[in-house]
Formats: C-alpha cells, sequence, structure tokens
C-alpha cells in the first residue's frame, strides 16, 4: 500500500480526474475523524468500504440461498404478478413483459 | 427473432431472445457474470422472481418487487445514476431488492439499501448503495397476500 502525508487542504490526484482532498481533520487517537472531498467522473462509484462489503456479502449469501434452493415457486406466494405494474406513482410497461417461463411449466404456446 | 437456448441449473432449457436480456451496469456487486440476466417469472411467485445469469448458467438470484413488499419505499436515486439509466425520475424505474429467503418465511429479508434500479424501456439497471442508513440491507421480507396483491392492482 502507497502511504502519503497531506496537509489540510492539500490533495492527491488519482488516474486520470480522481482528486482527493483533505477537507477537514477533527479530533485525535482513535477518535480523529478525516473529512475527504472527492471528484470523480461521473461513471466512478464511491462507497464506503464498509457498507459496500456489507452488500457484496448479502449478495453473495443470496445466490448461495438459491442455489440450494428448493422450487419455491409454488409455496411461497400468491398468484402472478405485473412486475414493475404497481411502481411508485410511476408509469411504465412493467418487468412481466421480459419474463421468461421456465419450459418445465407447459404453457399454450406449444403450438407455435 | 432468433432465439437462443440456455441451459440452466435451476430452470432447465430457457429460450430467449436479445431483447430479454437486462443489462445491469457493473452487475450485483462483487458477483462476476451477472451484468447480463434475464428475467425468469415462474407461476405462483407473487411479487418474487428470479434473475438469471445469461454468461453463468449456475447463477440465479430472487428478488423481489419493492413496490409491493415495501409500498412506501423511496430509494435516493443519485442524478449520476439517473442519468446513466437514461431515467428522469426514480418513480420511472422498476425497483428490485435482492432476496435472501429462510426456510421459516419470517426470517426471510430483502436488501433495501442496494437496490436494483431497472429502466425497464432500456433494460438498463444498476445496483446502487444508497448514502444514508435509513433502509437496511436485511429488512425483513413480508409478502402481501394474495387479496391485497389484487387490490393493489390496476
Amino acid at each position: 500500500m502507497l502511504i502519503l502525508a497531506r496537509k489540510l487542504e492539500e490533495s492527491l490526484v488519482i488516474g486520470d480526474g480522481i482528486e482527493v482532498k483533505i477537507v477537514a481533520v477533527q479530533g485525535s487517537g482513535e477518535q480523529a475523524t478525516v473529512r475527504l472531498g472527492i471528484v470523480a467522473p461521473k461513471d466512478v462509484r464511491i462507497w464506503r468500504k464498509e457498507v459496500y462489503d456489507q452488500v457484496v456479502a448479502e449478495n453473495r449469501q443470496a445466490l448461495s440461498v438459491a442455489g440450494q434452493m428448493p422450487a419455491v415457486e409454488q409455496t411461497l406466494a400468491p398468484g402472478p404478478v405485473r412486475l414493475g405494474g404497481n411502481t411508485m406513482g410511476g408509469n411504465n410497461g412493467g418487468l412481466t413483459g421480459l419474463a421468461l417461463q421456465p419450459r418445465k411449466n407447459p404453457t399454450k404456446d406449444a403450438n407455435t | 427473432m432468433t432465439e437462443t437456448v440456455l441451459r440452466t441449473a435451476r430452470f432447465g432449457e430457457l429460450a430467449y431472445a436479445e431483447t430479454h436480456i437486462v443489462h445491469l451496469v457493473g452487475g450485483l456487486l462483487g458477483i462476476p457474470g451477472t451484468d447480463r440476466v434475464l428475467v425468469v417469472q415462474p407461476g405462483g411467485t407473487g411479487p418474487l422472481c428470479w434473475l438469471q445469469s445469461v454468461t453463468d448458467p449456475a447463477l440465479a438470484v430472487v428478488v423481489a418487487d419493492l413496490a409491493y413488499v415495501a409500498p412506501d419505499y423511496r430509494p435516493v436515486v443519485s442524478a449520476a445514476d439517473l442519468a446513466e439509466l437514461e431515467l428522469e425520475r426514480p418513480e420511472d424505474a422498476i425497483v428490485l431488492g435482492v432476496a435472501v429467503l429462510a426456510s421459516d418465511p419470517q426470517a426471510s429479508t430483502v436488501n433495501l439499501r442496494a437496490p436494483l434500479i431497472i429502466n425497464p424501456v432500456l433494460r438498463r439497471g444498476r445496483q446502487i448503495v444508497m448514502e444514508d442508513d435509513r433502509y437496511a440491507i436485511r429488512h425483513p421480507l413480508v409478502l402481501p397476500t394474495a387479496k391485497a396483491m389484487a387490490a393493489g392492482q390496476g
């Protein structure tokens, strides 16, 4: 890991168009807080690492649970709905137009 | 329309066209192979559906349509994310939460902190992470009853 010393109001430039500035330093020791100002291109997403790590862990957990799951289709929930058909005051076509049915469920398109 | 058959671990053969693919920019965070997915909704899943990876036949995850399972939910979507997805306002998006289903339904959770924001017209979406911690990563997943679902439709 590269370690650099910076003073208040000093910056770093990372690659093309990312700048990290020390905006404020408060407190000392383990209570110290450093406020950073970050300028980055729009397509660069910035996350607090502990939150990002939790999201990644939760995604992995969801995949792992889903991988072990028996068919939930019949047991979990009430009948088919129009996905996105009830979005928050918005008006769109919903996802159901895209949704695929597994072939193991015989459907009326058998004669096409 | 040219159809491709994907031999999946969970659903057997899925026939899909290019126009079925939803592009998740950056994929599910930390999960390679999830940037192109198919929406699979077997009968009777209610507000749940599956996202099946096109690139990895073994990868499928359950997501919940948050308009149904968290009706008062208002995700905060940054201007950069709205622009990337070509959405004028978050209300025009389909908002899905990654679900972790437990054998005890009371223990199932859905991620409200990092929802998938999808433009259904472009079929382009992104998993965002909200700055503030008002919404939980493990929010209890309560599935509405059939009656409530019927009343909410239309």
